[in-house]
């Protein structure tokens, strides 16, 4: 009895222990990230502008598909309609950047509530394929006459957002932890369990009383209001837009493949995906320029053969990370 | 009378147009009905068809037309050797998976395609002349390969339904584990179903080198129209296919001739998301659990 209890308090202990040691480093890792603009070229500001927005992309679609297991690919069309909304705002209605941003991100999530509605009605590879054909359909759509009075078109829309460089990366990098401490809220909550559920068994968790329908719907449009807060912001870093660059299959593809690799339906998984393929894709992309398609093809097949579990669970499933919602 | 007569040259070019996409749309349904894999690489398989029988008529001065008959088999050895090697490892395993696979293959053939071959457009001029029907005139090799596209179709629908191979193959579409007790060869249905979706993909290439021509991104766009059709008829239904590549075919055709170019690329997707909200697997679709 006696010998339990103290293995008990041990464990505490060791467990507040690792607490501590994960709060200082994470506490560093923000100081460091916090003051790089200061000390570091543009460059290297702009690669990590770019982990910022992939964390958040991976990240946000996890939200939705990872939980749910509804594969959304066409995550896209939500960064496509975030940044048109801010070029749009800023350029035609000349709001500052602050108030557009938000306003965009709610743009993309409307869009995901209305588009939402019917189609989350479609299941598996359909609803896979239903939103490929929806983003597809967004993006040919903005390059029309019919659009042209509010996105110029084929042509594209240039704009000045009055930001510089640092403060994108900052409002990136808090976009990026805003999306996880979100998903980190979800994962630990009923609204998060209900999304599992989902998963598992959508008819079983309708059976035990849950409207999946209203928890898909709030999870596709949550999904979307970061997607559109990315694509947002990367409009003001790309300072011109057109529909090719915004509503491109990379950016559904590669923030799943990030999610993926760390761990689909985890807290921590796309964020540990998003900064090791942000770094290899910017390593191979300045190295073999003419073939890093053709190396980030081969990556992926070797990775979805290999660990198509993902590196969290699969570490998790050898007990060398706890098995706990938090990760 | 003139104004009919414009509407049977839409629907004609339509038709026309829509043969392609049933060459692609048939071997992906066909594919998805036996392993359940939605193969995003198929389109490449048209991409490199269309680029052989390219090569072979300017380097090896082939007949464009002769060309099918070296690149169907070709494209069949291929499509047998990316399926043995990877798609077959994910049958079974989650949607996610196959599509990602799968594109990944898609991108490593366009990159390679891109790297050796440049984004060049590549077409054959051959047939070019001018032939009349029904009031309008078409470019002769527009009918022919019609024609071609038609006998190739045939030629599938006698083979799913009178060989014992197709048998097999229709029998592990409907329901693999019961064809296997029934002493057919799973793994072997699956790898023939992939090398002849490829072959058929091939022939497409070749007549779209004919018709038009190729370009490294080319399977890449016209995937996506494949998978409209597709899903539009039902996944894993080859009639379905047919029947929807022809409507779409139509569709875009009217929708470019009516209203815009941009309209008719969009008009398959539409047409698609409209038909799932109704009939969620659809028009003569299994439902298919995720």
């Amino acid at each position: 009895m006696e010998a339990s209890t103290a293995t008990t308090a041990e464990r505490i202990s060791v467990r507040r222990r690792v607490g501590v040691a994960v709060g200082v480093l994470a506490a560093a890792v923000l100081l460091v990230l916090g003051l790089l603009p200061s000390f570091t070229s543009p460059y290297i500001v702009s690669l990590f502008f770019l982990l910022y927005m992939f964390i958040t992309l991976s990240a946000g679609w996890n939200m939705f598909s990872g939980y749910t297991g509804y594969i959304n690919f066409g995550y896209t069309a939500f960064l496509g309609v975030g940044a048109y909304g801010m070029a749009v705002l800023i350029t035609r209605y000349h709001f500052p950047w602050i108030v557009a941003i938000p306003t965009a991100s709610g743009l993309a999530a409307a869009f995901a509530l209305i588009v939402g509605l019917p189609l989350l009605r479609i299941r598996g590879v359909y609803f896979a394929i239903a939103m490929l054909s929806l983003a597809t359909v967004v993006g040919i759509l903005a390059s029309t006459r019919f659009l042209a009075p509010v996105t110029k078109g084929g042509v594209g829309i240039p704009m000045l957002s009055g930001m510089s460089l640092t403060m994108q990366y900052y409002v990136m990098g808090l976009i990026a932890l805003a999306t996880v401490l979100a998903t980190y809220a979800i994962a630990n909550s009923r609204f998060g369990l209900r999304l599992l559920s989902v998963r598992e068994d959508e008819l079983a968790a309708q059976v035990m009383g849950i409207h999946t329908g209203t928890v898909k719907l709030a999870a596709f449009a949550l999904s979307a209001l970061f997607g559109g807060a990315a694509g947002a912001v990367q409009a003001a870093f790309l300072s011109y837009i057109e529909p090719a660059s915004v509503f491109n299959i990379n950016y559904t593809v590669r923030p799943i493949v990030m999610a993926l690799f760390g761990g689909q339906g985890t807290v921590f998984g796309p964020v540990l995906g998003a900064v090791v393929f942000t770094f290899v894709a910017e390593i191979i992309w300045s190295r073999f320029l003419a073939l890093h398609l053709a190396i980030f093809g081969a990556l992926l097949i070797l990775l979805v053969l290999g660990m198509p579990q993902g590196v969290i669970p699969w570490l998790q499933r050898r007990s060398f990370l706890p098995k706990t919602r938090k990760l | 009378m003139d104004q009919f007569l414009l509407v049977v040259e839409v629907v004609l070019r339509g038709l026309f147009l829509g043969m392609l996409y049933a060459l692609l749309a048939s071997g992906l349904s066909m594919v998805f009905g036996v392993m359940r894999v939605v193969n995003f690489a198929h389109g490449e398989f048209l991409m490199l068809g269309g680029f052989l029988a390219y090569f072979l008529w300017s380097l090896g001065h082939v007949n464009p037309l002769l060309t099918i008959v070296i690149v169907m088999p070709v494209m069949f050895v291929a499509g047998m050797v990316v399926q043995r090697l990877l798609v077959e490892r994910v049958v079974g395993k989650p949607v996610l998976s196959s599509l990602l696979l799968t594109f990944g293959i898609s991108i490593v053939l366009m990159n390679l395609a891109q790297y050796f071959f440049t984004t060049n457009l590549r077409g054959i001029p051959y047939m070019g002349e001018p032939a009349q029907l029904l009031g309008a005139s078409y470019a002769r090799y527009t009918l022919l390969s019609f024609g071609i596209g038609g006998v190739l179709g045939t030629v599938l629908f006698s083979f799913l339904r009178f060989t014992s191979w197709g048998k097999a193959i229709r029998a592990t579409s409907q329901n693999a584990e019961v064809a296997m007790a029934c002493g057919i060869d799973v793994r072997r249905v699956r790898m023939v179903s992939f090398a002849v979706g490829a072959a058929l993909a091939g022939a497409a290439g070749v007549l779209a080198a004919i018709t038009s021509a190729v370009y490294p991104a080319i399977g890449s766009i016209i995937i996506l129209r494949a998978f409209a059709v597709v899903v539009l008829g039902g996944l894993g239904s080859i009639g379905g296919a047919l029947l929807g590549a022809l409507l779409i075919g139509v569709a875009e055709s009217a929708g470019t001739f009516y209203l815009s170019a941009e309209v008719g690329q969009i008009i398959a997707f539409v047409v698609l998301i409209m038909v799932l909200l109704v009939r969620p697997a659809g028009i003569f679709g299994a439902r298919v659990e995720a």
